[in-house]
């Protein structure tokens, strides 16, 4: 177990954390946490890891305080988490969306807006705003019940975001998105992050989560089994690699020569790759300005005005 | 869980479980004596009513129960609107139960319709009675032979007797009724088609079977509650006929136990068809014997007319009515009742001048019910009865006291025609005396206006039509 | 907090307006209502089926919103968590209290819609069906004076002679064959000039049979003239009787007087000392009165309301429907089984064990009477059918006990229940 530092700057902060799950009698039946403890600090994105079961939800749940901690000490901005006054400065995207079917995407933004007390005018430019960010406008006047489950988490990651939130919870953010959404989350996470918000995600897609964290931590049966910076974490310190322009097969026999004659070793040699991902949104990038999803979300590009760090409009 | 508690309450189950068991085989005895199993499929019935009380299964009963509170605190309260409503319901959650029906008609004719002070709304009331049962208690249950005896009841006791004090409202009520589709006193041969349609479907009298109980028993003035009393009576031994139990037999429930055609004891279990049928049989002849004392009718609804004198040709059919009646049930009641009928008929034949026919049934009397000790002679019988009669006038029924009256009118009138004046004389001064005790004796509103005899003129009037009618087959007195 | 508590109740609104569940209320409310009178069975009088169609059309009108209100607030708040947008809503600035209100408005708004539609409807269907043109003159006057109107009693001013006090049961005026008794009324000052004033009486006998009926007269005199109005005749003991008497001036004196006049089987009257004789005068309009009957249906829905929201708040929807009804149930159940009731005698078991039985039942019931909401009280079907004025102050209580009183109650356990639940919990 790692020790958590004790920190002024930490938004949350874990210490000991237990969630037990009883049934009908009361019986203990799981133990989903297990005497966690974690800190994040002010400004960083920071990654449960995890594989299915592995606790990660039901963390994320207790912070946001939907879960009480069975044991051990839990704050968030220094307050419960079930402290109301605190959530206006939370902002969270669950696993599923869970939007009212009845609402149609702008309805539900604007119920959401009102709740924060935004006046009518800020609504509308950040729902107007959000609504374009998420590549949403043309279906803003149809009822959620109808929009695809990646059109459906885009109206979440909108909701999440309408308050313009201090801290953002995202449980698995990058789920049931096409990997154009995908990489638009990845961008606006590191927006976010780049204005100083802070920010905790879940998931088990590790090559998201290791572009855009700052910091993870990998869980497996309820107890983190490792956390630190991801550079920390995945840096060889005791191997290098080399990236130079094609040679000559003889040319490069002579480098190999040196290299084995100072390591005392055999080197690898292969061609770098791109991945998958940088391939597709290049062949994506290349057909976009002639054509619009007719129906679904249709790509946007970059991030809300009023999340970037203009904060005009913003009502109380 | 732990074991012992684990033990403690599978005992208790058990327990629960023998308790219940000993229960319901009592529960289900009970049941089946109050036709309460749905095995019976309900006749005639609606779909929708037919599913109800499929559906509710054993909740029909709690809700019946339920509306029958209600049924009563309303009644206390005076709220009767709902009433009739809340009847319909309760009898059609429990279509089979023959006490419910019973019940709540003579709820409705008996104990809703005097809340009321006019006779006009107390008629509803008893119309309501009488409609459950007519239009829908025997519809569903036509082979229910108590069913029969119960209405045949409201129009025998409630329009027929005198124990309310609107009766002689509901009595011209129904005579109304009935001549405004009959144009007279019973069913003419050529009777209209939409007079025949209304008795069908509105009275729930088919033709051919009036037609037949006239043949049979009659013919009758179907005008008067008697009639309508015989009718259903009538009606209930035919549906008795085709009913289990019914072969003179009393059934393992009937047992002796009903032994009076009286409804006054709802809250008894129903009896059972065997014990209907036999109520039937009485109602029949305690009906005939109505019939004879007072089957003739004189109404005219412009003048307020309604009076009512002896029927002597009717003497048969009753005679045969009760002998059909003692041959199915040879019980005491009924023979006693047969005797004091032949009693009464032979004292208003002889008021009527026939002492030969008197006589006739007088020493048939004797043959049949041989008294203890030496027999008493018929002028001996004569003398004791007219001076009991004239002692007790102003406690006389009022049919018997017009019978007396109008038979001392009758007598005169025949005199009359003889020439024999003094004797004339004497009837008149007889007739007067008899009507003025009796008519003393009913000082209070509420007593003369149950119980009070036609005018004497009115009856002097009536005696003298029959007397011409009336064939002279005999010698006067 | 009202922005979000509007924010809420108007999400509410839409949903139930979107979810077609308004649309299928109406309609149910709309057959009920207009199909009634085809169905009813009335005594086969106009006023009698007057009657009874706004027993049964208020009734069931009342009964059915009952049942969607109580069971729509079942689900306005479990069906959100069980389908997750309540987790959402709660990582929102919302107090439990925001939550519960609004969706309170919301339902109420709801109720009220309804309520005022189906009332719209009955009244209609009222009007249409006794429409002059149908009846006869006596019908319409026994509409007007007995069921359309919204009459109270009047009780009389401190007698000179003391009732005899109650031996059993109420202290009573007693009154010997051809004794008297009078009461004097002051006629209230409200009262309308042209309104007939009706004198209601009941009483009961020494006698056995309890329906045998007893001669008797009535005089009724004002306080500066000859008598006005006198009557003799027979009434039934133990049913409430009503004599029309001429008008009156508002403030005058009446002296009532009846004599005990039968002769033929002479029997002692008692007249209750408190309900034996009172004047029924005309108090409001009917229309006024239906509206006052509205409201206290409205203020029983809106307990309905609350106790659906708050089973709802701490339990999932079936079991929250099922929580909610039970109570309703129990609550229907004692108050009726408390007056109502009788014990039954029976052979299924033996006497001391059917008694003990009895006991511990009546003492079950009578808890659960005392701590269910006075329902009964307030059921509006006591008044309006039978033309008694409801007064406002009445309506006051009603909202006081049920909505306040209860309503808080109840409010105040879900919402400190459901700030306390575990949201997460549901549909892991």
């Amino acid at each position: 177990m790692v020790a958590s530092t004790d920190s002024p700057q930490a938004i949350i902060h874990a210490e000991a954390l237990t969630k037990i799950f009883r049934d009908f009698w009361h019986r203990p039946k799981v133990r989903a946490v297990n005497a966690i403890a974690f800190d994040v600090q002010a400004g960083e994105v920071f990654g449960l890891l995890g594989p299915n079961g592995s606790g990660k939800t039901t963390t994320l749940r207790m912070i946001l305080g939907l879960l009480a901690p069975t044991r051990g000490t839990l704050s968030v901005f220094g307050r419960s988490p079930r402290d109301v006054e605190s959530k206006a400065r939370i902002g969270y995207l669950p696993e599923e969306s869970c939007l009212y079917p009845y609402l149609t995407a702008r309805e539900t933004l604007n119920f959401y807006g009102r709740l924060f007390k935004l006046t009518r005018a800020a609504r509308r430019t950040c729902i107007d705003q959000l609504l374009e960010m998420t590549g949403l406008q043309h279906a803003q006047h149809r009822p959620v019940s109808e929009f695809s489950k990646g059109m459906a988490r885009r109206v979440g990651l909108a909701q999440a975001l309408i308050n313009d939130p201090d801290l953002i919870v995202l449980d698995e953010p990058t789920a049931g998105l096409d990997p154009i959404g995908c990489r638009q989350v990845k961008d606006l996470i590191l927006t976010l992050a780049k204005r100083g918000k802070t920010v905790i995600l879940s998931s088990h897609l590790l090559a998201d989560v290791e572009h855009v964290c700052d910091r993870v931590a990998i869980m497996g049966d309820g107890v983190i089994l490792v956390q630190g910076r991801v550079r920390d974490l995945l840096e060889q310190h005791d191997r290098c690699r080399l990236t130079f322009p094609a040679l000559a097969p003889d040319r490069l026999e002579a480098v190999l020569q040196a290299l084995r004659r100072e390591t005392g070793d055999t080197p690898a040699v292969d061609h770098p790759t791109r991945t998958l991902e940088q391939f597709f949104i290049e062949t994506i990038d290349q057909v976009r300005p002639e054509k619009a999803a007719p129906t679904g979300a249709t790509p946007a590009e970059g991030v809300a005005e009023f999340l970037a760090g203009d904060k005009k409009d913003r009502g109380p | 869980m732990k074991k012992a508690p684990c033990i403690l309450l599978i005992l208790a189950a058990l327990l629960g479980l023998w308790g219940a068991a000993r229960v319901h085989e009592r529960l289900w005895d009970y049941r089946a004596r109050h036709q309460l199993l749905a095995s019976a499929p309900l006749e005639n019935a609606p779909p929708l009513m037919a599913f109800t009380t499929v559906a509710l299964g054993g909740f029909r009963g709690l809700i019946a129960d339920m509306l029958w509170l209600r049924t009563i605190r309303l009644q206390q309260e005076g709220r009767v609107f709902e009433i009739a409503q809340l009847a319909d319901w309760i009898t059609k959650l429990e279509p089979h139960f023959t006490t419910v029906w019973a019940f709540q008609a003579w709820n409705m004719a008996y104990n809703i319709s005097v809340l009321f002070p006019d006779a006009e709304n107390r008629w509803r009331w008893v119309s309501n009675g009488i409609r459950l049962l007519r239009d829908e208690g025997i519809r569903y249950n036509p082979r229910d032979p108590n069913l029969y005896k119960e209405l045949g009841w409201l129009y025998q006791h409630k329009i027929g007797y005198i124990m309310d004090s609107a009766h002689p409202f509901y009595k011209r009520k129904l005579a109304e009724t009935m001549q405004a589709v009959l144009h007279g006193a019973r069913l003419e041969a050529h009777a209209k088609d939409t007079d025949l349609k209304c008795l069908r479907e509105e009275l729930k009298l088919d033709p051919a079977l009036m037609r037949q109980l006239d043949a049979e028993y009659g013919p009758f003035d179907w005008r008067l509650p008697e009639t309508h009393a015989i009718f259903w009576a009538w009606r209930g031994r035919q549906a008795a006929a085709g009913a289990p139990g019914v072969a003179g037999k009393p059934d393992a429930a009937g047992g002796e136990r009903m032994t009076a055609a009286c409804s006054c004891h709802h809250d008894a279990p129903a009896s059972s068809a065997w014990s209907g049928a036999r109520a039937c049989d009485q109602m029949m002849f305690q009906g005939l014997s109505a019939a004879f004392r007072q089957g003739r009718l004189d109404f005219d609804p412009a003048t307020d007319l309604y009076v009512t004198t002896p029927r002597l040709d009717l003497f048969p059919q009753a005679v045969k009515a009760y002998e059909e009646a003692i041959a199915r049930n040879d019980i005491r009641l009924f023979r006693e009742i047969y005797a004091n009928f032949l009693g009464e008929a032979i004292i208003v034949f002889h008021s009527y001048g026939r002492d030969a026919q008197a006589r006739e049934i007088y020493d048939q009397a004797l043959l049949r019910y041989p008294p203890a000790g030496r027999p008493i002679s018929y002028d001996t019988f004569i003398r004791t009865n007219v001076v009991w009669m004239q002692k007790n006038a102003e406690d006389l029924p009022p049919p018997d006291a017009v019978a007396v009256v109008e038979g001392f009118l009758f007598q005169a009138c025949r005199h009359k025609a003889a020439g024999d004046l003094a004797v004339v004389a004497e009837y008149e001064r007889r007739a007067r005396a008899f009507w003025e005790t009796y008519m003393q004796a009913r000082a209070s509103e509420d007593h003369r206006q149950r119980t009070a005899l036609p005018e004497l003129d009115i009856l002097r009037r009536q005696a003298e039509r029959h007397a011409k009618e009336e064939p002279t087959t005999e010698g006067h007195r | 907090m009202l922005t979000r508590i509007i924010a809420i109740s108007g999400l509410t609104l839409r949903t139930a307006i979107r979810s077609r569940v308004f649309a299928l209320l109406i309609a149910m409310v709309v057959i009920c209502i207009a199909g009634l009178p085809l169905a009813i069975k009335g005594d086969g009088t106009a006023a009698g089926q007057a009657q009874l169609f706004m027993h049964y059309a208020f009734g069931l009108a009342v009964f059915l919103l009952s049942i969607a209100a109580a069971w729509a607030a079942a689900g306005a708040v479990s069906l959100e968590v069980s389908g997750r947008q309540m987790h959402v809503l709660v990582t929102k600035p919302v107090h439990a209290a925001e939550i519960w209100l609004g969706k309170w408005l919301g339902l109420m708004t709801i109720n009220l819609v309804m309520l005022g539609l189906a009332g719209g409807l009955m009244y209609g269907l009222l009007r249409w069906t006794t429409r002059s043109a149908v009846l006869s003159a006596g019908d319409r006057a026994s509409l007007r004076e007995e069921v359309l109107t919204a009459h109270s009693l009047v009780t009389p001013e401190p007698p000179a002679a003391k009732p005899v006090p109650p031996g059993v049961g109420r202290a009573m005026f007693v009154v010997p064959p051809a004794g008297t008794q009078s009461w004097s009324f002051r006629v209230p000052e409200r009262v309308n000039p042209g309104d007939a004033i009706f004198l209601q009486f009941q009483f009961a006998t020494s006698r056995i049979e309890r329906q045998m009926p007893v001669t008797g007269s009535w005089l009724i005199g004002a306080d500066d003239a000859q008598p006005r109005f006198s009557t003799q005749r027979s009434f039934t003991p133990n049913v409430s009787h009503a004599l029309k008497l001429p008008p009156a001036r508002p403030g005058q004196r009446l002296m009532v007087t009846y004599k005990n006049t039968e002769t033929a089987t002479p029997a002692t009257v008692l007249f209750a000392a408190d309900a034996g004789a009172r004047l029924l005068i005309r108090e409001s309009s009917f229309e006024s009165n239906f509206i006052r009957a509205l409201l206290l249906a409205l203020a029983r829905l809106a307990f309905f309301t609350a106790l659906g929201l708050t089973a709802g708040a701490l339990f999932s929807f079936p079991v929250a429907v099922f929580t909610a009804f039970a109570f309703l149930l129990i609550t229907g159940l004692s108050g009726w089984a408390g007056t109502e009731s009788m014990m039954i005698e029976g052979d299924l078991a033996p006497a001391w064990l059917a008694h003990l039985l009895d006991a511990a039942t009546r003492g079950v019931i009578h808890v659960a009477h005392g701590i269910t909401p006075p329902l009964a009280r307030f059921e509006p079907l006591n008044f309006l059918p039978v033309g008694a004025f409801i007064p406002w102050t009445l309506v006051g209580a009603a909202w006081g006990i049920l909505a306040l009183a209860y309503g808080g109650g109840l409010a105040v356990l879900g919402i400190w229940m459901f700030s306390r639940r575990e949201m997460g919990l549901a549909a892991n």
